[in-house]
Protein backbone atom coordinates (compact mmCIF):
# COMPACT_ATOMS: atom_id res chain seq x y z
CA UNK A 1 0.00 0.00 0.00
CA UNK A 2 2.58 2.26 0.64
CA UNK A 3 4.42 2.14 -2.64
CA UNK A 4 0.86 2.65 -4.38
CA UNK A 5 0.26 6.21 -1.99
CA UNK A 6 3.72 6.86 -2.99
CA UNK A 7 2.45 6.55 -6.76
CA UNK A 8 -0.65 8.07 -6.30
CA UNK A 9 1.20 10.96 -4.74
CA UNK A 10 4.29 11.00 -6.89
CA UNK A 11 1.16 11.36 -9.96
CA UNK A 12 -0.39 14.19 -8.19
CA UNK A 13 2.82 16.28 -8.00
CA UNK A 14 3.66 15.24 -11.56
CA UNK A 15 0.82 17.26 -12.82
CA UNK A 16 0.80 20.13 -9.79
CA UNK A 17 4.08 21.19 -11.06
CA UNK A 18 3.58 20.48 -14.98
CA UNK A 19 0.01 22.98 -14.48
CA UNK A 20 -2.05 20.10 -15.90
CA UNK A 21 -5.07 21.29 -13.89
CA UNK A 22 -7.57 18.38 -15.47
CA UNK A 23 -4.76 15.97 -14.70
CA UNK A 24 -3.99 16.65 -11.45
CA UNK A 25 -8.10 17.00 -10.46
CA UNK A 26 -8.06 13.47 -12.54
CA UNK A 27 -4.91 11.96 -10.30
CA UNK A 28 -6.46 13.40 -6.89
CA UNK A 29 -9.76 11.66 -7.40
CA UNK A 30 -8.07 8.53 -8.30
CA UNK A 31 -5.53 8.63 -5.21
CA UNK A 32 -8.80 9.37 -3.11
CA UNK A 33 -10.84 6.36 -5.18
CA UNK A 34 -8.05 3.83 -4.55
CA UNK A 35 -7.84 4.43 -1.01
CA UNK A 36 -5.12 7.21 -0.27
CA UNK A 37 -5.75 8.75 3.15
CA UNK A 38 -7.24 12.27 2.62
CA UNK A 39 -4.72 13.69 5.22
CA UNK A 40 -1.89 12.60 2.78
CA UNK A 41 -3.39 14.30 0.07
CA UNK A 42 -4.01 16.80 2.06
CA UNK A 43 -0.65 17.37 2.90
CA UNK A 44 1.35 16.33 -0.22
CA UNK A 45 -1.43 19.34 -1.71
CA UNK A 46 -0.15 21.93 0.89
CA UNK A 47 3.43 20.79 0.52
CA UNK A 48 3.16 21.52 -3.68
CA UNK A 49 1.33 24.63 -2.49
CA UNK A 50 4.33 25.86 -0.68
CA UNK A 51 7.13 24.98 -2.73
CA UNK A 52 5.18 27.36 -5.34
CA UNK A 53 5.39 30.00 -2.80
CA UNK A 54 8.84 29.24 -2.21
CA UNK A 55 9.50 29.76 -5.84
CA UNK A 56 7.72 32.50 -6.52
CA UNK A 57 9.98 33.96 -3.40
CA UNK A 58 13.27 33.03 -5.30
CA UNK A 59 11.94 34.44 -8.61
CA UNK A 60 11.35 31.67 -10.63
CA UNK A 61 7.21 32.00 -10.31
CA UNK A 62 5.63 34.78 -11.28
CA UNK A 63 1.85 35.23 -9.79
CA UNK A 64 0.57 33.85 -12.52
CA UNK A 65 2.25 30.70 -11.23
CA UNK A 66 0.88 31.16 -8.26
CA UNK A 67 -2.79 31.94 -8.96
CA UNK A 68 -2.43 28.43 -11.22
CA UNK A 69 -0.92 26.43 -8.02
CA UNK A 70 -3.49 28.21 -6.18
CA UNK A 71 -6.02 27.02 -8.20
CA UNK A 72 -5.23 23.14 -8.48
CA UNK A 73 -3.92 23.32 -4.65
CA UNK A 74 -7.69 24.74 -3.94
CA UNK A 75 -9.28 22.16 -6.56
CA UNK A 76 -8.08 19.53 -4.56
CA UNK A 77 -8.33 20.55 -1.20
CA UNK A 78 -11.99 20.93 -1.44
CA UNK A 79 -11.87 16.98 -3.29
CA UNK A 80 -10.00 15.51 -0.44
CA UNK A 81 -12.54 17.51 2.42
CA UNK A 82 -10.06 16.83 5.08
CA UNK A 83 -11.21 17.59 8.69
CA UNK A 84 -8.29 19.33 10.33
CA UNK A 85 -8.84 20.88 13.88
CA UNK A 86 -8.51 24.75 13.22
CA UNK A 87 -6.25 26.89 15.20
CA UNK A 88 -8.48 29.80 14.88
CA UNK A 89 -11.17 31.19 12.77
CA UNK A 90 -10.63 34.43 10.37
CA UNK A 91 -12.51 36.33 8.28
CA UNK A 92 -11.75 37.75 5.40
CA UNK A 93 -12.59 40.08 2.35
CA UNK A 94 -11.35 42.97 -0.22
CA UNK A 95 -13.03 45.92 0.77
CA UNK A 96 -14.82 48.20 -2.03
CA UNK A 97 -13.35 46.73 -5.17
CA UNK A 98 -13.06 43.32 -7.20
CA UNK A 99 -9.27 42.46 -6.69
CA UNK A 100 -8.80 39.50 -4.85
CA UNK A 101 -5.53 38.09 -6.10
CA UNK A 102 -3.78 38.88 -3.36
CA UNK A 103 -6.48 38.40 -0.71
CA UNK A 104 -7.26 34.65 -2.52
CA UNK A 105 -3.50 33.62 -1.83
CA UNK A 106 -3.53 34.58 1.78
CA UNK A 107 -6.86 32.44 2.37
CA UNK A 108 -4.94 29.80 0.92
CA UNK A 109 -1.96 30.14 2.76
CA UNK A 110 -3.90 30.65 6.25
CA UNK A 111 -5.96 27.50 5.43
CA UNK A 112 -2.43 25.76 4.41
CA UNK A 113 -1.33 27.03 8.07
CA UNK A 114 -4.13 25.89 10.20
CA UNK A 115 -6.74 28.89 10.11
CA UNK A 116 -10.37 28.38 9.17
CA UNK A 117 -11.40 30.62 7.23
CA UNK A 118 -14.18 32.56 6.40
CA UNK A 119 -14.07 34.43 2.76
CA UNK A 120 -16.73 37.17 2.58
CA UNK A 121 -15.24 37.78 -0.99
CA UNK A 122 -14.88 40.95 -3.09
CA UNK A 123 -16.45 44.48 -3.25
CA UNK A 124 -16.88 43.92 0.97
CA UNK A 125 -18.41 46.88 2.51
CA UNK A 126 -18.17 47.41 6.30
CA UNK A 127 -21.47 46.59 7.16
CA UNK A 128 -20.80 42.92 5.83
CA UNK A 129 -18.05 42.69 7.80
CA UNK A 130 -20.35 43.34 11.15
CA UNK A 131 -22.75 41.06 9.99
CA UNK A 132 -20.34 38.36 9.06
CA UNK A 133 -18.35 38.79 12.61
CA UNK A 134 -21.51 38.65 14.65
CA UNK A 135 -22.23 35.57 12.83
CA UNK A 136 -19.00 33.47 12.46
CA UNK A 137 -17.01 35.38 15.64
CA UNK A 138 -13.93 34.96 14.31
CA UNK A 139 -10.50 35.67 16.02
CA UNK A 140 -9.16 37.57 13.27
CA UNK A 141 -10.53 39.91 10.88
CA UNK A 142 -8.45 40.59 7.58
CA UNK A 143 -9.54 43.28 5.32
CA UNK A 144 -7.72 43.96 2.57
CA UNK A 145 -7.72 47.33 0.19
CA UNK A 146 -5.93 46.70 -3.24
CA UNK A 147 -6.97 50.37 -4.40
CA UNK A 148 -6.51 54.22 -3.38
CA UNK A 149 -10.40 54.39 -3.49
CA UNK A 150 -10.99 51.66 -0.96
CA UNK A 151 -8.47 52.76 1.75
CA UNK A 152 -11.07 55.03 3.63
CA UNK A 153 -13.62 51.43 3.82
CA UNK A 154 -10.95 49.84 6.39
CA UNK A 155 -10.88 52.75 8.69
CA UNK A 156 -14.76 52.69 8.41
CA UNK A 157 -15.00 48.91 8.96
CA UNK A 158 -13.04 49.29 11.65
CA UNK A 159 -14.84 52.02 13.38
CA UNK A 160 -18.46 50.13 12.97
CA UNK A 161 -16.46 47.08 14.28
CA UNK A 162 -15.69 49.16 17.06
CA UNK A 163 -18.90 51.26 17.50
CA UNK A 164 -20.56 47.88 18.08
CA UNK A 165 -18.01 46.33 20.30
CA UNK A 166 -17.48 43.54 18.11
CA UNK A 167 -13.45 44.97 18.16
CA UNK A 168 -13.11 44.25 22.16
CA UNK A 169 -13.26 39.87 21.09
CA UNK A 170 -10.99 40.22 18.06
CA UNK A 171 -8.27 41.30 16.22
CA UNK A 172 -8.10 43.14 12.63
CA UNK A 173 -5.14 42.69 10.57
CA UNK A 174 -5.11 45.25 7.18
CA UNK A 175 -3.14 45.04 3.93
CA UNK A 176 -3.13 45.66 0.21
CA UNK A 177 -1.14 47.13 -2.20
CA UNK A 178 -1.80 50.68 -1.02
CA UNK A 179 -1.68 50.22 3.08
CA UNK A 180 1.37 51.10 5.11
CA UNK A 181 1.79 50.46 8.40
CA UNK A 182 1.66 54.15 8.86
CA UNK A 183 -2.00 53.57 7.27
CA UNK A 184 -2.60 50.87 9.76
CA UNK A 185 -1.58 53.02 12.85
CA UNK A 186 -3.94 55.36 11.89
CA UNK A 187 -6.86 53.54 11.36
CA UNK A 188 -5.95 51.34 14.75
CA UNK A 189 -5.68 48.35 13.37
CA UNK A 190 -3.87 45.33 15.05
CA UNK A 191 -1.75 44.49 12.43
CA UNK A 192 -0.26 44.99 8.94
CA UNK A 193 1.17 43.34 6.52
CA UNK A 194 3.32 44.15 3.02
CA UNK A 195 2.60 40.49 1.62
CA UNK A 196 1.50 37.21 2.12
CA UNK A 197 3.77 35.32 3.72
CA UNK A 198 4.01 38.00 6.02
CA UNK A 199 0.08 38.52 6.65
CA UNK A 200 -0.02 34.24 7.68
CA UNK A 201 3.10 35.57 10.40
CA UNK A 202 0.93 38.64 11.42
CA UNK A 203 -2.43 36.40 11.83
CA UNK A 204 -0.06 34.15 14.18
CA UNK A 205 1.13 37.08 16.30
CA UNK A 206 -2.32 38.38 16.54
CA UNK A 207 -4.04 34.98 17.31
CA UNK A 208 -1.09 34.67 20.33
CA UNK A 209 -2.09 37.98 21.61
CA UNK A 210 -5.57 37.73 21.83
CA UNK A 211 -5.38 34.37 23.34
CA UNK A 212 -2.86 36.42 25.82
CA UNK A 213 -5.43 38.40 26.47
CA UNK A 214 -3.15 41.26 24.97
CA UNK B 1 10.62 83.63 -18.40
CA UNK B 2 6.94 84.08 -19.63
CA UNK B 3 4.44 81.77 -17.40
CA UNK B 4 3.93 78.95 -19.89
CA UNK B 5 -0.02 77.06 -19.96
CA UNK B 6 0.04 73.32 -18.92
CA UNK B 7 0.00 72.47 -21.74
CA UNK B 8 3.13 74.21 -23.03
CA UNK B 9 4.64 73.21 -20.24
CA UNK B 10 4.27 69.72 -20.78
CA UNK B 11 4.94 69.57 -24.47
CA UNK B 12 8.10 71.80 -23.70
CA UNK B 13 9.20 69.20 -21.21
CA UNK B 14 8.94 66.12 -23.76
CA UNK B 15 10.54 68.05 -26.04
CA UNK B 16 14.02 68.11 -24.45
CA UNK B 17 14.04 71.45 -23.80
CA UNK B 18 13.36 73.57 -19.88
CA UNK B 19 9.88 75.07 -19.58
CA UNK B 20 9.15 77.96 -16.79
CA UNK B 21 8.95 75.09 -14.72
CA UNK B 22 8.50 71.27 -14.00
CA UNK B 23 5.61 69.85 -15.14
CA UNK B 24 2.93 68.82 -12.38
CA UNK B 25 1.24 65.71 -13.33
CA UNK B 26 -1.40 64.14 -11.40
CA UNK B 27 -5.34 63.29 -12.11
CA UNK B 28 -7.78 61.02 -10.43
CA UNK B 29 -12.16 60.25 -10.74
CA UNK B 30 -12.57 60.06 -7.43
CA UNK B 31 -11.16 63.96 -6.80
CA UNK B 32 -13.05 65.05 -9.98
CA UNK B 33 -16.53 63.20 -9.11
CA UNK B 34 -16.08 65.16 -5.68
CA UNK B 35 -15.42 68.49 -7.78
CA UNK B 36 -18.54 67.80 -9.69
CA UNK B 37 -20.72 67.15 -6.82
CA UNK B 38 -22.89 64.45 -7.90
CA UNK B 39 -23.08 61.10 -6.87
CA UNK B 40 -20.93 58.51 -9.10
CA UNK B 41 -24.89 56.86 -10.06
CA UNK B 42 -25.39 60.74 -11.67
CA UNK B 43 -21.56 61.27 -12.83
CA UNK B 44 -21.12 57.79 -14.84
CA UNK B 45 -24.00 58.73 -17.12
CA UNK B 46 -23.62 62.40 -17.46
CA UNK B 47 -20.81 63.70 -20.00
CA UNK B 48 -21.36 67.46 -18.72
CA UNK B 49 -20.71 66.38 -14.78
CA UNK B 50 -17.81 64.27 -15.74
CA UNK B 51 -16.18 67.06 -17.70
CA UNK B 52 -16.99 69.68 -15.20
CA UNK B 53 -15.58 67.86 -12.40
CA UNK B 54 -12.14 67.37 -14.24
CA UNK B 55 -12.08 70.68 -15.74
CA UNK B 56 -12.44 71.98 -11.48
CA UNK B 57 -9.85 69.46 -11.05
CA UNK B 58 -6.89 70.69 -12.95
CA UNK B 59 -7.55 74.52 -12.39
CA UNK B 60 -8.49 74.04 -9.20
CA UNK B 61 -5.09 71.73 -7.72
CA UNK B 62 -2.95 73.19 -10.34
CA UNK B 63 -2.31 69.80 -12.62
CA UNK B 64 -0.71 70.26 -16.13
CA UNK B 65 -2.46 67.24 -17.40
CA UNK B 66 -6.01 65.89 -17.82
CA UNK B 67 -6.99 62.36 -17.66
CA UNK B 68 -10.86 62.30 -18.44
CA UNK B 69 -12.34 59.11 -17.39
CA UNK B 70 -14.99 57.33 -14.45
CA UNK B 71 -13.58 53.93 -14.62
CA UNK B 72 -12.13 50.68 -17.04
CA UNK B 73 -15.13 49.08 -17.54
CA UNK B 74 -17.81 50.69 -19.66
CA UNK B 75 -15.79 49.73 -23.13
CA UNK B 76 -16.30 46.20 -21.86
CA UNK B 77 -19.85 45.88 -21.95
CA UNK B 78 -20.47 44.83 -25.23
CA UNK B 79 -18.91 41.85 -24.18
CA UNK B 80 -21.30 40.97 -21.38
CA UNK B 81 -19.98 42.43 -18.99
CA UNK B 82 -22.47 44.30 -15.94
CA UNK B 83 -20.94 46.71 -13.32
CA UNK B 84 -21.91 47.73 -9.98
CA UNK B 85 -21.77 51.31 -9.20
CA UNK B 86 -21.62 52.54 -5.49
CA UNK B 87 -20.93 56.22 -4.75
CA UNK B 88 -17.82 56.20 -5.52
CA UNK B 89 -16.90 52.79 -7.33
CA UNK B 90 -17.42 51.20 -10.45
CA UNK B 91 -16.85 48.27 -10.34
CA UNK B 92 -17.61 44.64 -12.49
CA UNK B 93 -20.30 42.28 -10.73
CA UNK B 94 -18.39 38.85 -11.79
CA UNK B 95 -15.33 37.98 -14.35
CA UNK B 96 -16.39 36.61 -17.58
CA UNK B 97 -13.90 33.35 -16.89
CA UNK B 98 -14.90 31.14 -13.92
CA UNK B 99 -13.59 32.05 -10.38
CA UNK B 100 -13.43 28.05 -9.26
CA UNK B 101 -13.21 26.22 -12.45
CA UNK B 102 -11.03 27.16 -15.38
CA UNK B 103 -11.71 26.00 -18.82
CA UNK B 104 -10.38 26.89 -21.95
CA UNK B 105 -13.49 27.14 -23.98
CA UNK B 106 -13.79 30.96 -22.51
CA UNK B 107 -11.01 32.30 -24.71
CA UNK B 108 -11.47 29.70 -28.02
CA UNK B 109 -15.49 31.22 -28.16
CA UNK B 110 -14.41 34.83 -27.71
CA UNK B 111 -16.13 37.00 -29.82
CA UNK B 112 -14.97 40.40 -31.10
CA UNK B 113 -17.05 43.26 -29.95
CA UNK B 114 -17.13 47.00 -30.85
CA UNK B 115 -15.63 48.76 -27.69
CA UNK B 116 -17.63 51.51 -28.57
CA UNK B 117 -21.23 49.85 -28.71
CA UNK B 118 -22.01 50.11 -24.67
CA UNK B 119 -24.07 52.52 -23.15
CA UNK B 120 -21.86 54.47 -21.55
CA UNK B 121 -19.08 54.75 -24.54
CA UNK B 122 -20.78 57.94 -25.56
CA UNK B 123 -20.93 59.92 -22.39
CA UNK B 124 -17.42 59.15 -21.96
CA UNK B 125 -16.79 60.42 -25.84
CA UNK B 126 -19.15 63.52 -25.06
CA UNK B 127 -17.80 64.28 -21.80
CA UNK B 128 -13.34 64.44 -23.18
CA UNK B 129 -15.16 66.84 -26.12
CA UNK B 130 -16.31 69.05 -23.43
CA UNK B 131 -13.43 69.18 -21.81
CA UNK B 132 -11.13 69.55 -25.14
CA UNK B 133 -13.25 72.59 -26.67
CA UNK B 134 -13.25 74.24 -22.99
CA UNK B 135 -9.62 73.71 -21.89
CA UNK B 136 -7.78 72.20 -24.60
CA UNK B 137 -5.22 75.51 -25.09
CA UNK B 138 -4.68 75.32 -21.72
CA UNK B 139 -3.62 71.79 -20.21
CA UNK B 140 -2.28 68.69 -21.55
CA UNK B 141 -4.84 65.97 -22.78
CA UNK B 142 -3.44 62.21 -21.98
CA UNK B 143 -5.75 59.29 -23.16
CA UNK B 144 -4.79 55.59 -23.93
CA UNK B 145 -5.09 52.21 -21.99
CA UNK B 146 -4.04 49.39 -21.55
CA UNK B 147 -2.52 46.90 -24.85
CA UNK B 148 -4.02 43.22 -25.45
CA UNK B 149 -2.98 41.33 -22.75
CA UNK B 150 -3.87 43.36 -20.09
CA UNK B 151 -7.49 43.79 -21.89
CA UNK B 152 -7.93 40.50 -22.20
CA UNK B 153 -7.07 39.99 -18.29
CA UNK B 154 -9.26 42.59 -17.29
CA UNK B 155 -12.12 41.43 -19.62
CA UNK B 156 -11.53 37.70 -18.02
CA UNK B 157 -10.45 38.46 -14.24
CA UNK B 158 -6.93 39.53 -13.77
CA UNK B 159 -6.17 36.60 -11.86
CA UNK B 160 -8.52 34.05 -14.24
CA UNK B 161 -5.91 35.16 -17.23
CA UNK B 162 -2.94 35.20 -15.11
CA UNK B 163 -3.95 31.35 -14.30
CA UNK B 164 -5.09 30.56 -17.58
CA UNK B 165 -2.02 32.01 -19.29
CA UNK B 166 -0.10 29.36 -17.28
CA UNK B 167 -2.95 26.55 -17.62
CA UNK B 168 -3.74 27.03 -21.41
CA UNK B 169 -1.16 29.32 -23.14
CA UNK B 170 -2.33 28.36 -26.56
CA UNK B 171 -6.56 29.28 -25.65
CA UNK B 172 -5.14 32.88 -23.90
CA UNK B 173 -2.59 33.98 -26.16
CA UNK B 174 -4.97 32.76 -29.34
CA UNK B 175 -7.71 35.34 -27.63
CA UNK B 176 -5.26 37.60 -27.67
CA UNK B 177 -4.22 37.28 -31.28
CA UNK B 178 -7.63 37.02 -32.86
CA UNK B 179 -9.91 39.33 -30.57
CA UNK B 180 -8.09 41.17 -27.74
CA UNK B 181 -5.30 43.33 -30.63
CA UNK B 182 -7.72 44.57 -32.90
CA UNK B 183 -10.16 45.45 -29.91
CA UNK B 184 -7.82 46.94 -28.09
CA UNK B 185 -6.42 49.31 -31.13
CA UNK B 186 -9.56 50.15 -32.09
CA UNK B 187 -10.22 51.20 -28.08
CA UNK B 188 -7.59 53.37 -27.77
CA UNK B 189 -7.45 54.31 -31.36
CA UNK B 190 -11.48 55.29 -30.68
CA UNK B 191 -10.71 57.06 -27.48
CA UNK B 192 -8.22 59.37 -29.13
CA UNK B 193 -10.75 60.67 -31.65
CA UNK B 194 -12.67 63.36 -29.23
CA UNK B 195 -9.37 65.36 -28.72
CA UNK B 196 -8.92 65.95 -31.99
CA UNK B 197 -5.70 68.02 -32.23
CA UNK B 198 -5.71 68.70 -29.21
CA UNK B 199 -4.68 65.62 -27.83
CA UNK B 200 -1.09 65.85 -26.31
CA UNK B 201 -0.12 62.57 -24.88
CA UNK B 202 -1.06 58.62 -25.32
CA UNK B 203 -0.51 56.95 -21.77
CA UNK B 204 0.24 53.28 -22.22
CA UNK B 205 -0.38 51.21 -19.61
CA UNK B 206 2.43 48.57 -18.95
CA UNK B 207 0.55 46.46 -15.38
CA UNK B 208 1.09 43.17 -17.80
CA UNK B 209 4.83 43.85 -17.66
CA UNK B 210 5.39 44.35 -13.49
CA UNK B 211 8.30 41.93 -12.64
CA UNK B 212 5.57 40.28 -10.25
CA UNK B 213 2.39 39.85 -12.93
CA UNK B 214 4.71 38.31 -15.90
CA UNK B 215 5.39 35.01 -16.20
CA UNK B 216 9.06 34.88 -16.95
CA UNK B 217 8.57 32.56 -20.24
CA UNK B 218 6.17 34.81 -22.18
CA UNK B 219 7.28 38.11 -20.80
CA UNK B 220 8.66 38.44 -24.90
CA UNK B 221 5.84 37.36 -26.56
CA UNK B 222 3.59 39.54 -24.42
CA UNK B 223 5.64 42.76 -25.03
CA UNK B 224 6.09 41.98 -28.68
CA UNK B 225 1.89 42.14 -28.73
CA UNK B 226 1.81 45.48 -26.95
CA UNK B 227 4.69 46.87 -28.60
CA UNK B 228 2.28 45.75 -32.33
CA UNK B 229 -0.95 47.08 -30.66
CA UNK B 230 1.32 50.88 -29.94
CA UNK B 231 2.36 50.76 -33.42
CA UNK B 232 -0.84 50.02 -34.94
CA UNK B 233 -2.36 52.99 -32.80
CA UNK B 234 0.33 55.35 -33.38
CA UNK B 235 -0.39 54.48 -37.49
CA UNK B 236 -4.20 54.93 -36.65
CA UNK B 237 -3.59 58.47 -35.11
CA UNK B 238 -1.47 59.17 -37.86
CA UNK B 239 1.01 61.87 -36.30
CA UNK B 240 3.46 61.53 -33.75
CA UNK B 241 1.59 61.88 -30.07
CA UNK B 242 3.95 61.31 -27.66
CA UNK B 243 3.73 58.15 -25.39
CA UNK B 244 3.95 57.55 -21.74
CA UNK B 245 4.63 54.66 -19.86
CA UNK B 246 1.97 54.11 -16.82
CA UNK B 247 3.39 52.11 -14.25
CA UNK B 248 1.28 51.84 -10.79
CA UNK B 249 2.47 48.37 -9.86
CA UNK B 250 5.51 48.03 -6.84
CA UNK B 251 7.89 46.23 -9.25
CA UNK B 252 7.60 48.23 -12.32
CA UNK B 253 10.39 46.43 -14.70
CA UNK B 254 11.57 49.60 -16.00
CA UNK B 255 14.88 47.58 -17.82
CA UNK B 256 13.03 45.45 -19.60
CA UNK B 257 10.27 48.20 -21.19
CA UNK B 258 12.83 50.50 -22.29
CA UNK B 259 14.70 47.65 -24.02
CA UNK B 260 11.84 46.38 -25.32
CA UNK B 261 10.20 49.05 -26.05
CA UNK B 262 13.16 51.57 -27.25
CA UNK B 263 12.24 54.93 -29.37
CA UNK B 264 7.90 54.05 -28.76
CA UNK B 265 8.37 55.58 -25.96
CA UNK B 266 8.71 59.29 -24.93
CA UNK B 267 8.24 59.26 -21.19
CA UNK B 268 8.78 56.69 -18.49
CA UNK B 269 5.74 57.39 -15.54
CA UNK B 270 6.20 55.22 -12.74
CA UNK B 271 5.35 55.12 -8.48
CA UNK B 272 8.35 56.42 -6.88
CA UNK B 273 8.71 57.07 -4.02
CA UNK B 274 6.34 53.90 -3.55
CA UNK B 275 7.63 51.42 -5.59
CA UNK B 276 11.04 49.32 -5.27
CA UNK B 277 12.64 51.33 -8.74
CA UNK B 278 14.51 54.46 -7.17
CA UNK B 279 14.19 57.63 -8.79
CA UNK B 280 17.82 57.44 -8.24
CA UNK B 281 18.29 54.86 -10.68
CA UNK B 282 15.56 55.83 -13.57
CA UNK B 283 17.33 59.26 -13.84
CA UNK B 284 20.99 57.84 -14.38
CA UNK B 285 19.84 55.15 -16.39
CA UNK B 286 16.78 56.38 -18.86
CA UNK B 287 17.40 60.25 -18.04
CA UNK B 288 19.49 60.83 -21.43
CA UNK B 289 16.68 58.79 -23.67
CA UNK B 290 13.49 59.16 -21.87
CA UNK B 291 11.69 62.21 -19.98
CA UNK B 292 10.86 60.98 -16.50
CA UNK B 293 7.86 61.52 -14.26
CA UNK B 294 7.09 60.51 -10.83
CA UNK B 295 7.72 61.81 -7.13
CA UNK B 296 4.95 61.93 -5.78
CA UNK B 297 4.10 59.31 -3.37
CA UNK B 298 0.02 59.30 -3.87
CA UNK B 299 -0.73 56.50 -1.22
CA UNK B 300 1.22 57.85 1.89
CA UNK B 301 2.99 60.91 1.95
CA UNK B 302 -0.02 62.82 -0.44
CA UNK B 303 -2.89 60.86 1.25
CA UNK B 304 -1.33 61.06 4.93
CA UNK B 305 1.16 63.15 5.16
CA UNK B 306 1.03 66.66 6.53
CA UNK B 307 1.62 70.04 3.96
CA UNK B 308 5.29 70.03 5.35
CA UNK B 309 6.08 66.20 4.61
CA UNK B 310 4.54 67.20 0.98
CA UNK B 311 6.95 70.08 0.80
CA UNK B 312 9.83 68.15 1.44
CA UNK B 313 8.70 64.99 -1.03
CA UNK B 314 8.84 67.74 -3.72
CA UNK B 315 12.11 68.93 -2.40
CA UNK B 316 13.42 65.83 -2.11
CA UNK B 317 12.20 64.53 -6.00
CA UNK B 318 13.39 67.76 -7.30
CA UNK B 319 16.75 67.26 -5.84
CA UNK B 320 17.34 63.90 -7.65
CA UNK B 321 15.81 64.77 -10.92
CA UNK B 322 14.98 67.97 -12.00
CA UNK B 323 18.22 69.21 -13.50
CA UNK B 324 19.48 65.67 -14.55
CA UNK B 325 16.64 65.00 -16.81
CA UNK B 326 13.76 66.33 -18.62
CA UNK B 327 11.65 65.61 -15.42
CA UNK B 328 7.78 66.14 -14.23
CA UNK B 329 6.49 65.79 -10.83
CA UNK B 330 4.17 63.08 -11.06
CA UNK B 331 2.09 60.58 -9.10
CA UNK B 332 2.32 56.79 -9.62
CA UNK B 333 -1.18 56.31 -10.25
CA UNK B 334 -4.70 58.44 -9.82
CA UNK B 335 -5.61 60.31 -6.23
CA UNK B 336 -7.32 58.79 -3.72
CA UNK B 337 -10.48 59.93 -2.31
CA UNK B 338 -9.42 61.34 0.79
CA UNK B 339 -6.50 63.45 -0.23
CA UNK B 340 -6.42 66.13 2.04
CA UNK B 341 -6.84 69.45 0.08
CA UNK B 342 -4.18 71.21 1.95
CA UNK B 343 -1.82 68.86 0.47
CA UNK B 344 -2.88 69.33 -2.84
CA UNK B 345 -2.72 73.01 -2.49
CA UNK B 346 1.02 71.86 -0.76
CA UNK B 347 2.37 70.10 -4.20
CA UNK B 348 1.35 73.03 -6.42
CA UNK B 349 2.78 75.52 -3.96
CA UNK B 350 6.36 73.25 -3.42
CA UNK B 351 6.15 72.33 -7.31
CA UNK B 352 6.30 76.16 -7.78
CA UNK B 353 9.26 77.01 -4.76
CA UNK B 354 11.60 73.97 -6.21
CA UNK B 355 10.50 73.29 -9.23
CA UNK B 356 11.31 76.94 -11.48
CA UNK B 357 13.83 76.88 -13.27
Amino acid sequence: MKEDIEQHLGAIAASFLAFKYFEAEAAIKRALEAGVPREEVTKALMTLFLDALDRYDAGKYSIAHLTAAATIFETGFELTNAEVPPKGKVVIGTLGSSHYLGKDIIRLLLMADGFEVVDLGEIVFPDQVVEAVEREKPDIVALASMIIACLPLQQMTIGALQATGLKDSLKVLIGGAVTSERWAQVIEADGWAPNAPQAVEEANRLLRQLKEGV
Amino acid sequence: MAEMTGKERFLCNLRGEKPDKVPLLHWSVDLALAQSGVSMHQFAFDPEKIALGHIRYVQNYKADVCVVNTDLWWAFEPFGVEVYITDNLIYPKKTVADRRRPDPKVYEELEYRDPFSGRRAEVLRKAAAIVSDEIGDKVAFRQGGYGPVSNLALLMGVKEALRDLILFPEAVFGAIKRVMMDWTVDFIAGSLEPWKDRLTNINWGFASLDRDLAPPEYKEEIARLELEALWRVKERVGRDVPVTTHFCGPRPDLDFVTHTFGDALDELQFWWPGSEYSLEDAVSKFGDRYAIAAGIDHTRTLLLGSPDEVDAMVKASMEIAKDKCSFALSSGCELGIGTPEANLVALADARDKYGTY
